[in-house]
C-alpha cells in the first residue's frame, strides 16, 4: 500500500470527503493546508491536491509538492486550475456541461482512449464513474499519456510521467467536491476505484 | 437608517474565479466588501453590520476565531451562514446533518409564504434545473425550538433556513445551502431572492422584521 497524504482546506465538502470511514482509511496523513510543512512529505508516495483550495495559502506550498515530485513521489491533482501550477499544464476553462444527459443522444463527450491502461483494465475504474461533468480540459504535451480525452478536443484524465522524476494524475474532475457536498452520485463511484487504484494500482 | 455593510469572506477558491453565476465569486457590490477568509482574525470589523460566509470558507479557521464572531453578533450584528456547518464556530446551531434521499422528490421543499425573502418563489425553481433535482438543500441544521424563525423547510418539516434571534444579542441567519446571494440571476421566481435578502438584511438592522 502507498502511504496516502491529501490536502485539506477546511471547507465542508472536503472535511465530508476525507473523513467518510471508507475513504479516510486509504489516507495516512490528512494534511490542514496551514499546517503545512515539507517534513510532512517524508513518508509520502502519494499527495492528494484536491479541488477547491485557498489559491493564496496553496500557492505559497507549490514548491515543496514539486520537490516531492522530483524525489519521485506521485502528484494527484482534482478539478479546474486557474493557477498554473501543474508541469507543463495547458488548462482550457470551458462551461460547465451540467446537463449534458438531457440533451438529444445524451453523449457525455468522454472517450477512454487508453483501455489498455492499469487502472481501467484492472478494474479501478471504467467510463461509468468518470461521468459526471466537467469544468474544462487539459491540452498535453508529448510524452503525456492521456486516459479520457473529449470528444471536442483535451484530456479530461492524464498520467505525466515525464516532465519530473515523478508521476502526476492530474484531472479537470472534481470528486472531492461532489460526493463531500452530497450532490452527484457518480463522485461516489470514483472515488471507491481512485483511491484503491492510487493506493496498490499500476499507475502507469 | 442604518447603512448596510456586510463583510463577505472569500474561501479563495478556484469557482470564485471564474465568475460562475451558480457559485459564490469574489465581487463586491454597493453593500458587500469581499475580504480573504484569513484576514478575518485581524480585521477591523466594527464597520460592518453582517458577516457573510458561503460553502467553501475554512470552518477550521472560523473556529479559531469564534470568539471574534461571538463579540460580532453580541454587538447586535448579523451573521448570515450558508454553508455546512460541521465545526461549531456560530453560537447555537446544530452540526449539519445530511438529508436522506431516496427520491427526488426528497429535495423538494416548502417555502413559508409569510417569508419576506421567499415568500412567492417556487420551491421548483430554487430545488431544479433543467429537470435535474438538488440544486438548492442537501441537508439541514437540526434545530428543535420554538423560538426560531423558518422560512424553508423540507416537505417532511426539516427546516432548512431558519433566523436565530434569541441565542445571542445579533441575529444568526442558518442557511442550508449555498451563497443566498447567487440567487439573483436564474430567468424565473428564484432571482427574486438576493435582492429581498438585501431589504430583509436591512430592515432585521432596524429591528423591523419581527
Amino acid at each position: 500500500m502507498r502511504n496516502i497524504a491529501v490536502l485539506y482546506s477546511g471547507h465542508a465538502a472536503h472535511y465530508r470527503t476525507f473523513t467518510e470511514p471508507k475513504f479516510a482509511q486509504y489516507i495516512q496523513q490528512l494534511i490542514y493546508i496551514r499546517d503545512f510543512d515539507e517534513a510532512m512529505l517524508a513518508d509520502v508516495d502519494v499527495l492528494v491536491v484536491p479541488s477547491q483550495l485557498h489559491l493564496p495559502t496553496f500557492l505559497t506550498i507549490v514548491p515543496a509538492i514539486h520537490r516531492f515530485a522530483d524525489r519521485g513521489g506521485v502528484v494527484v491533482a482534482f478539478g479546474p486550475q486557474p493557477e498554473n501550477w501543474i508541469p507543463n499544464q495547458n488548462w482550457e476553462l470551458r462551461e460547465t456541461n451540467f446537463w449534458w444527459w438531457l440533451e438529444a443522444g445524451a453523449d457525455s463527450g468522454l472517450r477512454l482512449v487508453a483501455p489498455e491502461h492499469p487502472v481501467f483494465k484492472d478494474g479501478f475504474l471504467n467510463i461509468a464513474a468518470c461521468t459526471w461533468h466537467q469544468h474544462g480540459v487539459f491540452h498535453l504535451q508529448d510524452g503525456m499519456t492521456s486516459l479520457i480525452d473529449m470528444k471536442d478536443g483535451g484530456s479530461l484524465l492524464y498520467v505525466d510521467d515525464v516532465s519530473t522524476n515523478g508521476t502526476w494524475i492530474v484531472t479537470t474532475l472534481d470528486p472531492d467536491f461532489h460526493f463531500g457536498s452530497y450532490f452527484m452520485p457518480a463522485t461516489e463511484k470514483f472515488l471507491e476505484g481512485f483511491f484503491p487504484w492510487i493506493a496498490s494500482g499500476k499507475l502507469v | 437608517m442604518t447603512a448596510l455593510h456586510i463583510l463577505k469572506l472569500d474561501p479563495g477558491h478556484a469557482f470564485s474565479r471564474d465568475g460562475r453565476a451558480m457559485s459564490a465569486d469574489n465581487r463586491g457590490n454597493e453593500y458587500i466588501t469581499v475580504l480573504d477568509q484569513y484576514a478575518f482574525g485581524e480585521a477591523d470589523v466594527s464597520h460592518y453590520n453582517v458577516l457573510l460566509i458561503t460553502d467553501f470558507i475554512d470552518q477550521e479557521y472560523l473556529y479559531k476565531e469564534r470568539a471574534k464572531i461571538a463579540d460580532f453578533l453580541e454587538a447586535g450584528n448579523i451573521v448570515v451562514s450558508c454553508t455546512h456547518i460541521f465545526r461549531p464556530w456560530l453560537p447555537g446551531v446544530n452540526l449539519f446533518m445530511p438529508k436522506e434521499i431516496r427520491r427526488f422528490e426528497d429535495y423538494s421543499v416548502t417555502i413559508d409564504e409569510q417569508s419576506a425573502i421567499f415568500g412567492g418563489v417556487k420551491q421548483e425553481e430554487l430545488t431544479v434545473r433543467k429537470g435535474v433535482a438538488g440544486f438548492f438543500a442537501r441537508g439541514f441544521h437540526p434545530v428543535h425550538r420554538d423560538d426560531v424563525e423558518v422560512h424553508i423547510r423540507f416537505t417532511d418539516g426539516t427546516p432548512i433556513t431558519y433566523v436565530d434571534r434569541t441565542t445571542t444579542n445579533g441575529t444568526i441567519f442558518v442557511h442550508t445551502s449555498r451563497d443566498i446571494f447567487t440567487y439573483a440571476t436564474g430567468n424565473n421566481t428564484s432571482k427574486l431572492v438576493a435582492p429581498r435578502m438585501y431589504d430583509w438584511l436591512k430592515r432585521e438592522l432596524q429591528k423591523e422584521n419581527v
